[in-house]
């Protein structure tokens, strides 16, 4: 079922065709990261607008649509005849493609995204914090005087890290990371069920999920998701409550990966 | 062939139809009492710290439990992970020193559910102290409301400078219930006190750059205010200005 070799073979085969494609994806991603950078600014003309809260936000935005993107392309070659025989067929298990898929997807690429948001967000966030350093210099923050300077003068500056924010912070890091990993995997799923036009029929499938049923279902019941969140979990109650909420993040995205798995098994079959 | 994909990822849908079903359920009271009542006693003399949304059970002497209940209205985005508040007794009067982070929809409210009237005749000194950032909100605020045996306040920090540490109160409502005691300390912004009819005595320790305002101007003769750190209040204003200007010297000047 796993052969070390053999799936060291597959990796190194999946990164010769689709390394440099990754990496572009990386570089393309950068260049959005600018773009947005330019948007935030006014085209660097108020660099002082991208504080923490400002990078927090684009990490997040960016990661989630980006993984779902970065995982829409793994098995996309099965969208067309040849390729997707040929990825079919490949000398490996259906386990070793599978870890390959979630080792790719759900552990390569939010550490390579986390590095490539870097590579824009340091020198974004030390000009930012140099433009609110010089805006106070000349207003005098913190005084009731000068309120925009007031209030620049209380935000957080410098380079967002992940997993640098402390306990509170990790938590919503780590609801963010499993959030994603869980709809990379409904991803994933949508290109080995759909056969034509897969990309779209899981973006329609997922929007209907997340943005109709979801919301819908939230507001039928009364249920407010957010007593779920990772952050929570030191305000619930010891016992079932905080088994509870550790059981959601952990089994849905287990669940959704592992369906993954057997739905490669049953098209490699098919 | 059986397909077994399917069956699994239905598997995870219902867990996560039964993981939002479940947020709204009654039997999660655990998780939505928090936001209301979490729940610690005080031990006379000692002091308590809460870290991050964890709430620790202490007693304040032989007997009484359940005196105080801290909530944090948003107990998400900690600037450290670990906001934390004490209370030590000082001059016969309790005092809560929060340290809160950032945001300005965070708070402490306590509820004196059990031995509020012990406690509010003793009085109750709330500082609630801001360390960083975010300027959203106008004041820090400060609402009581009773109930049938019940005190509940409520601070709302705000921050006021980026490295500096600031007490702000600005205003005070009353919403219903009766309370013995009302003492606030201030050492900048404003104080803004409501419908004081239900309140026994109120005194105030306000910096001198404090502004103070009130709703109704007769209120202002049961005002005790004592100056802070030795300093007398300097500006002392209601809505209607210069004539509550002057009472309100004239309440300082009676004390």
């Amino acid at each position: 079922m796993f052969e070390p070799r053999r799936f060291l073979r597959l990796a190194a085969v999946h990164w010769a065709e689709h390394g440099r494609s990754i990496l572009w994806f990386l570089g393309i991603g950068i260049a959005v990261h600018v773009c947005v950078w330019l948007l935030l600014t006014q085209g660097g003309g108020s660099r002082e607008q991208y504080s923490r809260d400002a990078q927090v936000f684009v990490y997040m935005a960016g990661y989630m649509l980006t993984g779902l993107l970065f995982a829409g392309r793994h098995f996309a070659a099965l969208s067309e005849r040849g390729a997707g025989l040929t990825l079919l067929m490949r000398p490996a298990s259906t386990f070793e493609k599978f870890l390959l898929a979630f080792l790719m997807v759900a552990v390569f690429y939010p550490l390579a995204y986390t590095l490539a948001f870097q590579v824009c967000n340091v020198p974004a966030a030390l000009l930012g914090e140099a433009a609110r350093d010089a805006m106070l210099a000349v207003r005098g923050g913190g005084t009731g005087d000068a309120p925009v300077a007031a209030y620049m003068a209380m935000r957080d500056y410098g380079p967002y890290l992940p997993l640098g924010g402390g306990r509170g912070a990790a938590a919503g890091e780590a609801n963010l990371w499993l959030g994603v990993i869980a709809m990379q995997a409904l991803v994933v799923v949508g290109t080995l069920y759909f056969r034509r036009l897969a990309w779209l029929k899981t973006l329609v499938a997922l929007f209907v999920l997340l943005v109709l049923v979801v919301p819908l279902l939230s507001m039928l019941t009364g249920a407010s998701i957010d007593r779920l969140f990772l952050y929570r979990l030191e305000s619930a109650a010891p016992g079932w409550p905080r088994a509870w909420i550790v059981t959601l993040w952990v089994g849905m995205p287990a669940l959704f990966w592992a369906s993954a798995f057997f739905f490669l098994r049953e098209r490699e079959l098919s | 062939m059986r397909r077994v994909g399917p069956w699994v990822l239905g598997a995870g849908m219902a867990l996560m139809v039964a993981g939002i079903g479940s947020s709204a359920l009654d039997l999660w009271t655990p998780v939505r009492q928090f936001e209301q009542e979490a729940g610690f006693t005080l031990r006379e003399g000692g002091a308590v710290d809460i870290r991050g949304t964890r709430v620790d059970s202490i007693t304040l002497d032989a007997g009484s439990e359940a005196v105080l209940r801290y909530t944090l209205l948003r107990p998400d985005a900690a600037a450290d992970g670990a906001p934390s508040a004490s209370w030590r007794q000082e001059d016969g009067a309790w005092t809560l020193e929060a340290d809160l982070g950032y945001d300005e929809a965070r708070g402490v409210e306590l509820e004196l559910p059990a031995h509020a009237s012990r406690l509010a005749g003793q009085g109750l000194d709330v500082k609630a102290r801001t360390r960083v950032q975010a300027l959203h909100v106008e004041g820090t605020y400060v609402r009581w409301a009773g109930d049938a045996g019940t005190l509940r306040l409520q601070a709302v920090p705000l921050g006021t400078s980026r490295c500096g540490e600031a007490t702000r109160v600005s205003s005070v409502g009353f919403d219903r219930g009766e309370v013995d005691a009302l003492r606030i300390t201030s050492a900048q912004g404003e104080v803004r006190l409501g419908d004081l009819s239900r309140v026994g005595d109120v005194e105030l320790r306000l910096a001198p750059d404090v502004r103070l305002q009130v709703a109704r101007a007769a209120d202002l003769e049961r005002i005790r205010i004592l100056p802070y750190e030795g300093e007398a209040p300097a500006v002392l204003a209601d809505d209607s200005g210069a004539i509550a200007a002057s009472m309100a010297c004239s309440a300082l000047r009676g004390h």
